[in-house]
């Protein structure tokens, strides 16, 4: 084989592939890349660790048609410090490949293709969703998934498309983040799988700076998403997902609303003097406030006030401290990130800002150990809660 | 608080469920069942019971602040939450700890006032009960320990496994079945699925079933006829060599074990002479934990001229088998091993 490449388009490409390429393999031959021909003009970059594949295809000039399959990091790591210009790959005896750059050469072990496993054949994608909406549904989800490995069927997302509604629901056990949205029209196919964590932290990754939409579909094993030509094919998690509409409170009868940033920073600060054991800080929501506070016995403690709207009964709340940073970090990031979207404005669409300068929490609660939930204060074509259990004071 | 295991189930009967368990003990499938049990008590099978168990190993550097974290945490739509510690090793010389005397301090804090919907499980693979974060556990938790059964347990364990599933067995095939397996419960627990797989739709389990299926597999460690050897009990000892023998084990790789176990006591006693510590000892001879004690002590009380005794009686019989003096094939061979055997019980 041999093919010549803009180093920036190879540098992009391969820097998609890095996250799945497994760095400590009990089965080497993941640790490489494969890259082979596809036409005159294109090479395609497919990297595994058997559960997740990223399959990406950019321009290059084919000299001779062929694959290479070669380590990932390293290739990875020479190429984001070559000049800009050219490169230029030839593939020797024994799979070796000889790699050159203006002055600079290289020659790099390869590996045979065949060691290289078969990837999942990409099979239909009839089911679309604006890269935008997915980026968020992820943003907004993935942190609550659980790290017990376990608790085999919460190490992902639960991820439904039913008639014109999309979900995404996610739980360690101990909080649950789900987000919906009304796509308006209804889509030719129904979806309900658990997608792994790493595959959704992967395709934030390759859809992120995308503006068009992503492509899916799934078979019986596997959910494949497309990307702007960039293909994402994970397994699906088997198991069911536990029943979290019983755990959605319905009885909430109290509501406080908040400035996210302003909590998050006092939490944040608060936090510091918590209890190493369970980080717990408490929340005593009164007239016109929320005070925060932590103690540890061996450290001190800190107290906090922030403005709230909140008429009612006293009541003291603690949480893990961790558990509320978390989901206002994503609030006021995502508020970080100005966004245009497409309005219906007499019978036109135009693109308008949507200002979420300074997103409020609407936080609901019972009282000291029911769930509490929390929202997004105000209209937002996004139905995102995140339902937190209260800790033991 | 010490529990029988039948205390134990009787309390888990009477819905009587305590904050704290400590489970540990060398049967760890009765172990492991019983935490699994003690879940199914605290959460029942309603629709909510994922989220409201949770398993930490200890292996993970937080392991415990992460557990004890969950402990607090209220649980969802239930009345209880329960989570479950792993891995949790307390050794005798500290090396192995996972629940580490850094602990201490954050572990007093929660058993001094354990959360009341929280049952909380230590599984503990090793404790030594002279440690101080073992007796905080054994004074501050309900604690049972689940140790081997021995024979009769165990036939009645598997007698009930089996009749429980609508299979009959009669006593002797039982006896026969407990004896070729061994005192592997999760390996008995294997066996009995097969056999009683194998006995549909009649669901009697015969002798020739077993023996069709069941292989003997009262597998026997490098140490386990060592052991009774050294121990000198001769019953035990020819009893095993029979079974080893008629299992059909090779006895020129059956005296290669022998003499391995000769040279490590041996080669024990030298390096205690010199000066080496227990721990020493042990690496250097490879001394699987629960045996060490038990080793070392006889090689500290064997004369070292009866082992190089020993070992010089071993090598004449390995000249004796291969060039089949006493007669050729498996049966001089094992006549040779026997004469072995039988002298060096003595030494």
């Amino acid at each position: 084989m041999e093919f010549v490449i803009k180093q920036s388009a190879l540098k992009e490409e391969l820097g998609f592939v890095q996250g799945i390429v497994e760095k400590k393999s009990t089965i080497p031959v993941l640790s490489n890349i494969l890259i082979e021909s596809v036409g005159e003009n294109n090479i395609r970059i497919v990297g595994t660790d058997l559960d997740v594949t990223i399959r990406c295809e950019v321009e290059a000039d084919i000299r001779q048609a062929g694959s290479i399959c070669v380590q990932a990091r390293k290739l990875f790591d020479i190429v984001r410090l070559l000049d800009s210009g050219d490169v230029h790959f030839v593939k020797e005896e024994n799979d070796w490949v000889k790699l050159r750059c203006g002055n600079s050469k290289f020659r790099l072990a390869g590996v045979s293709r065949e060691q290289f496993p078969e990837v999942p054949a990409f099979k239909s994608a009839p089911l679309r969703l604006a890269a935008e909406i997915l980026n968020s549904f992820i943003q907004n989800t993935s942190f609550a998934i659980t790290n017990e490995q376990s608790r085999f069927t919460l190490s992902g997302a639960k991820f439904m498309i039913d008639g014109t509604v999309a979900r995404m629901v996610t739980t360690d056990g101990h909080r649950l983040a789900l987000i919906e949205r009304d796509l308006g029209e209804n889509q030719p196919e129904g979806m309900d799988a658990l997608i792994p964590k790493k595959a959704l932290l992967e395709l934030v990754k390759i859809a992120r700076d995308s503006s068009g939409d992503v492509s899916f579909g799934e078979d019986p094993n596997h959910i494949y998403f497309e990307v702007d030509g960039r293909l994402l094919i994970t397994r699906k998690l088997s198991g069911t997902f536990p029943n979290y509409e019983m755990v959605l409170p319905k009885d909430n009868d109290k509501l406080a609303i908040f400035d996210a940033e302003e909590m998050r920073n006092a939490i944040r600060r608060v936090a510091l003097m918590a209890d190493e054991r369970t980080r717990s800080v408490k929340l005593t929501i009164r007239d016109g406030e929320i005070e925060i506070g932590a103690q540890s016995s061996e450290e001190g403690e800190a107290n906090e006030r922030v403005a709230a709207e909140y008429s009612g009964d006293e009541v003291s709340i603690g949480f893990n401290s961790q558990y509320l940073q978390e989901f206002l970090s994503v609030v006021t990031a995502a508020a970080a990130e100005s966004t245009d979207t497409e309005q219906e404005n007499d019978g036109e669409t135009v693109r308008v800002k949507e200002s979420t300068a300074k997103p409020r929490i609407a936080f609901g609660f019972k009282d000291s150990n029911g769930q509490t939930e929390m929202r997004v204060a105000g209209e937002s074509q996004y139905n995102a809660k995140y339902i937190v259990m209260p800790l033991r004071i | 608080m010490n529990l029988t295991r039948e205390q134990l189930w009787k309390n888990l009967k009477q819905g009587e469920i305590a904050p704290v368990y400590l489970l540990f003990g060398n049967e760890p499938f009765l172990r492991d069942r019983a935490a699994a049990t003690i879940a199914t008590h605290a959460l029942g099978e309603s629709a909510v019971r994922e989220f409201n168990e949770t398993t930490v190993s200890l292996t993970n550097s937080d392991g415990l602040a992460s557990a004890l974290a969950s402990a607090m945490q209220l649980p969802m739509m239930a009345e209880r939450r329960v989570v479950r510690i792993t891995d949790v090793r307390v050794s005798a010389t500290g090396t192995r700890d996972t629940l580490k005397e850094d602990h201490e301090a954050m572990l007093v804090k929660y058993l001094e006032r354990p959360s009341e919907s929280t049952v909380l499980i230590f599984v503990a693979d090793e404790i030594d009960k002279r440690r101080r974060m073992t007796k905080l556990l054994l004074d501050r938790a309900a604690s049972i320990e689940f140790s081997r059964l021995d024979d009769a347990d165990l036939a009645n364990w598997a007698r009930r496994e089996i009749t429980n599933d609508g299979f009959d067995i009669d006593e002797r095939t039982l006896a026969y079945f407990v004896s070729l397996v061994g005192d592997d419960l999760q390996r008995l627990t294997t066996e009995i699925k097969k056999i009683t797989t194998a006995a549909l739709p009649d669901r009697i389990i015969t002798t020739d079933l077993v023996e069709s299926l069941v292989p003997s597999s009262r597998i026997l460690s490098n140490f386990d006829l060592a052991d009774h050897l050294f121990a000198a009990d001769k019953s035990r000892t020819f009893e095993t060599l029979k079974k080893i023998l008629d299992d059909g084990a090779e006895p020129l790789m059956l005296l290669g074990l022998i003499a391995t176990n000769f040279r490590r006591l041996l080669k024990a006693k030298a390096l205690m002479e010199s000066g080496a510590d227990r721990r020493d000892v042990a690496r250097t001879l490879g001394l699987p934990y629960r045996k060490q004690e038990e080793f070392l002590a006889l090689a500290r009380r064997t004369d070292a001229r009866r082992l190089m005794d020993a070992l010089g009686r071993i090598a004449k019989t390995d000249v004796a088998i291969k060039t089949s003096r006493g007669g050729g094939g498996p049966n001089g061979a094992r006549l040779q091993i026997e004469l072995l055997v039988a002298e060096l019980v003595r030494v």
